[in-house]
């Protein structure tokens, strides 16, 4: 039994929020406020939780199982990424297909939900994060075929056991490459600035947030515990393949990669504090430069 | 002793295959003849097909197994060929869909047209479609290549008929036509290719052959790529799709999206078994057909409000996925790598198998829609999934799994396809690296369009609210229109729960075209196996999926609070009185990502901006348009007539001008009979 995969997967599971928490704190921090606990998303879910729901005449079926769906399909995706260099529960050859395809599971049917409600917001948030699907997913994937090339494995357990400090100090223009792109696309996919702004439910920030505008109660809930699993995931494949600590001790390397990951909310937080959202013209030029970051990157690993 | 255990049980299955064809054409024919008697008629053409395809399913299913291969022989009366059939395992991988999909479209017949058709129609519909199941069937198990072009021309005919079943309107008549023509189009380039490939004047496969590398060897390849790549819809010679499946009845279109455009497929593969050997730039050449059919077939339908145009447009979409994953398996046959060939061509195969499950669904589907609220045009559905609950629901399975969405089938074949340019990649050497990276790169593309496209239709077409009455008063589809989809919608479970089973008995039908490489059915099951475990484990993660989902739906009914449940308005930001016309509509979703690519798709636009201090009227309309049709097509035909106008001036109506080409002909075969050039006369 992966009793280490096993460890690190419920541990990602409880602390996902948190991250959330760590980057609410950072920009309060930059703005000059207090800003909420850190432990503020966890009292938002468990609030939600306890709600009743309210749903709209127009919605039917797809719109009630959405959120379970979306949520099922993330915590698939999360038994894959090996965190802290440790195996993951479930790994095999090219299992970054799988990963990336249940993301796109929980997209798809969110996107369905959202034009379940026959409102022109949510619409308008379909349309866009379709869009951004659509390009994020090339520079996605030949990014993790420059991982694979480097590592010179096709799994991401194999990928991450195998970066270790000397193969990424031999291959560390490739690594930052590859980094940068994966930083573009978690930023993307996880709806941050300067892709989307997560603050506000109005038109000029209309891509996840809009979407679930007529969520209410624990379906709400779900939704945020899901979009926080969403970053800790995508947080997770940056941070390992930009640090790749792996001092072979299983808890010193779960205490970096924690360690890790809330420099990581630190660092978004402050990304979204110093810029703001671009214009959606330059968001789709954004992602296809990423893919040829990923690309320049592949080029690089195959010289060295 | 295990050849001749074959060949002994070969000729029972072929025989009855053929047998089951037989029956086809019988029924049919009986069918035509009872035509005053519809519902007669109806019966018996319904019946011949679930009868005949039934009995030709199994034998069809051992020969794909690779247990049953053979051939039979019959003279005729033709001066060339020979009535020449044998089954193997290529063979048998698609007839079995062909069969499938045939007892389900004829069952969806029946309830499709139990509100009955014009007088004595339904009788030709059974006639043509009988006709095409067993041209089709007859296509694949032919073994001479003058019995393949009868039956090849046999199928553009029947199917030519019922594309042009609903005659009145004049758009189906065009759509007949265009698809005549590019039928024959391309028949036209199978003549000379079995004319190159023929080494004895026997026109048999058995005994065609080239010498690898030569220059007839690349000839042979170009010819069929254009003649059966025509079939199979590859940009640029698509154009007819996407007027001809729309036109047809749904259950005809399914039909021939589900499997006619594979049968242009199955030809290249023929061909490529036949001739054996690759050269590395036939690899490019499929694969640089496969990036643009796959990325413009998906951003084609993503212009399209109409709903089967959208479904005609992805089969394109479909088919360039497929060349991609048989551009890797050829890839790695012309570079002597085992691996990158197996899972290349697995992928493809595996593809093919989906596509005919999950596109048959859609468009039977999609005929359902057509049924219950009388219109196809997206911007004027809405809410069908409330109207219409089954038909949506398997809308909805069938989208996700074309998209390639996780528990269903789709996802095993890009899988497959992917699990191949990884290996591509990992092989550090840069010849082979280069495809796989531009294979990857497309694959996400066109999969992520493709996600684009399917939330388009089944979000606009069944969810919200009506956007005009037809949608509003839209009535569920009968049993016999139900029953069929739901057996293929579980049919997309069922592939995606056996894939490691369905990849394992795909290695008799792979082997037919390694034959350079010497690896033979069970060591194409050795290089299979490294995908055995990836689909162990997609499998069990998908059974987590669906076991997680209903796991976490439970705890949330069970929440203190999680069965209170109000009913309100949709919020839409406090606005007080929403309409159905303020959802978003099919284009006005996909506008971003149709804007990006405009460059390549090129719609058409008007605009009449406001002008002046004070502006009145302003307008502007976009159309999607193939831009294939109206700037390579069109104008190349307009040329053609131009050209053959010329010769009206041999058509001058007088009699005497006749009579002296007769004469003139005739003295110039004499001159060259007894010139001595008339030996074999």
């Amino acid at each position: 039994m992966n009793w280490h995969g096993l460890a690190s997967l419920a541990l990602s599971l409880v602390l996902a929020p948190a991250l959330l928490g760590v980057v609410n704190r950072t920009k309060a921090f930059f703005a000059g406020r207090m800003g909420a606990p850190l432990l503020q998303p966890y009292y938002d879910i468990f609030k939600m939780l306890r709600k009743g729901s309210v749903y709209s005449r127009s919605c039917g079926q797809v719109f009630r199982m959405a959120p379970s769906l979306s949520l099922a399909a993330l915590a698939c995706a999360a038994a894959i990424v090996p965190f802290a260099g440790a195996p993951s529960l479930s790994s095999f050859s090219c299992d970054m297909i799988l990963f990336a395809y249940l993301l796109g599971v929980s997209r798809f049917f969110s996107v369905l939900a959202a034009l379940d409600t026959a409102s022109s917001f949510e619409g308008m948030g379909s349309s866009r994060e379709l869009q951004f699907a659509a390009l994020a997913e090339p520079a996605f994937m030949i990014a993790m075929a420059s991982l694979a090339l480097m590592a010179g494995d096709a799994s991401l357990s194999g990928i991450y056991q195998k970066l270790d400090f000397g193969q990424w100090l031999s291959m560390a223009a490739p690594a930052l490459l590859v980094s940068a792109a994966l930083l573009v696309v978690l930023l993307a996919e996880s709806c941050r600035v300067p892709f989307d702004d997560p603050n506000t439910h109005l038109e000029l920030t209309m891509v996840h947030e809009v979407m679930v505008l007529d969520n209410g109660g624990p379906d709400l809930g779900m939704i945020v515990y899901a979009s926080s699993l969403k970053l800790w995931l995508l947080g997770a494949l940056l941070v390992m393949t930009l640090i790749p600590l792996r001092t072979g001790c299983f808890a010193l390397d779960l205490a970096a990669f924690l360690a890790c990951m809330a420099l990581l909310g630190i660092f978004v937080g402050s990304i979204e504090s110093f810029l703001a959202r671009f214009r959606f013209i330059k968001i789709p030029q954004m992602l296809v430069g990423a893919s040829a970051l990923a690309l320049l990157a592949m080029l690089l690993a195959l010289g060295a | 002793m295990q050849s001749l255990l074959h060949s002994a049980q070969a000729i029972p299955s072929l025989k009855l295959i053929l047998t089951g064809l037989i029956l086809l054409g019988v029924s049919g024919a009986l069918s035509f003849i009872l035509r005053r008697k519809e519902h007669v008629a109806a019966a018996v053409g319904s019946w011949g097909t679930v009868l005949g395809s039934a009995l030709a399913l199994l034998p069809s299913a051992l020969g794909a197994l690779g247990m049953a291969s053979g051939s039979l022989s019959f003279g005729w009366r033709l001066p060339i060929g020979s009535f020449s059939v044998s089954l193997d395992a290529l063979s048998g991988f698609f007839l079995v869909p062909l069969f499938i999909l045939a007892i389900c479209a004829a069952v969806y017949s029946r309830g499709y047209f139990s509100s009955g058709a014009r007088p004595g129609a339904l009788g030709a519909y059974w006639l043509f479609f009988n006709l095409l199941t067993a041209s089709m069937a007859l296509v694949l198990v032919s073994s001479n290549a003058v019995l393949f072009l009868i039956a090849w021309e046999l199928m553009s005919v029947a199917s030519f008929a019922l594309v042009a079943f609903e005659h009145e309107s004049s758009e189906s008549r065009r759509a007949a036509w265009i698809y005549l023509f590019a039928s024959h189009l391309g028949a036209a380039f199978l003549m000379p290719l079995f004319i190159v490939l023929d080494s004895d004047g026997s026109l048999s496969f058995a005994s065609m052959s080239l010498a690898p590398g030569s220059r007839m060897a690349s000839l042979a390849f170009l010819l069929a790529l254009a003649g059966f790549g025509l079939k199979a819809g590859f940009v640029p010679t698509h154009v007819w799709l996407p007027e001809a499946h729309p036109a047809a009845p749904s259950p005809v279109s399914a039909l021939m999206s589900g499997i006619m455009i594979k049968l242009g497929v199955y030809g290249i593969l023929r061909i490529l078994a036949i001739l054996g050997s690759s050269c590395v730039w036939w690899a490019w050449l499929l694969l640089a057909l496969g990036v643009v059919s796959g990325c413009l077939g998906a951003l084609f339908a993503l212009g399209q409000g109409n709903l089967k145009r959208l479904l005609a447009y992805s089969s394109v979409e479909n088919m360039g996925i497929v060349s991609l994953g048989l551009g890797l398996g050829l890839l790695g046959l012309s570079y002597g790598h085992p691996g990158l060939t197996a899972l290349g061509f697995a992928g493809a195969f595996f593809h093919m198998l989906n596509h005919s499950v999950f596109k048959g669904l859609l468009f039977l589907c999609a005929g359902s829609v057509m049924h219950g609220a009388k219109t196809l045009n997206m911007e004027s559905l809405g809410g069908l999934l409330r109207r219409m609950p089954w038909t949506g629901s398997c809308f909805i399975c069938g989208s996700a799994a074309i998209s390639g969405l996780p528990p269903f089938n789709g996802f095993i074949g890009e899988f497959l396809i992917y699990m191949a340019a990884f290996a591509g990649v990992l092989t550090f050497d840069f010849s082979l690296l280069a495809p796989s990276v531009v294979v990857i790169a497309a694959l996400a593309l066109i999969g992520g369009l493709a996600a684009a496209v399917f939330a388009k239709s089944s979000g606009i077409a069944f969810l919200g609210e009506p956007r005009a009455p037809e949608a509003a008063h839209a009535h569920e589809s009968p049993w016999s229109m139900r029953l069929p989809m739901i057996a293929l919608a579980s049919g997309c479970l069922f592939v995606a729960v056996l894939a490691p089973k369905i990849l394992m008995a795909l290695a008799p039908a792979v082997a037919t075209l390694t034959g350079s490489l010497d690896m033979d059915a069970s060591q194409m099951a050795v290089e299979f196996s490294v995908a055995f475990k990836p689909l162990l484990a997609i499998g069990s993660m998908s059974c987590a999926l669906l076991l997680l989902f209903v796991v976490i739906s439970i705890a949330r009914s069970s929440l203190p609070m999680g069965s209170v449940e109000d009913e309100a308005g949709t919020w839409d930001c406090g606005y007080a009185k929403p309409t159905a016309k303020m959802q978003y509509s099919g284009s006005s979703l996909v506008q971003p990502l149709r804007d990006f690519f405009k460059a390549v798709t090129r719609p058409l636009e008007s605009l009449v901006a406001p002008s002046g201090p004070f502006p009145t009227a302003a307008s502007y309309s976009s159309k999607a348009r193939d831009f294939f049709e109206d700037l390579l097509w069109l104008p190349m035909l307009k040329a053609a007539s131009w050209a053959f106008g010329k010769s009206h001036a041999l058509q001058s109506g007088h009699l005497h001008f006749y009579i002296l080409l007769i004469m003139a002909a005739l003295g110039l075969l004499l001159l060259w009979t007894f010139a001595g050039g008339g030996a074999s006369l």
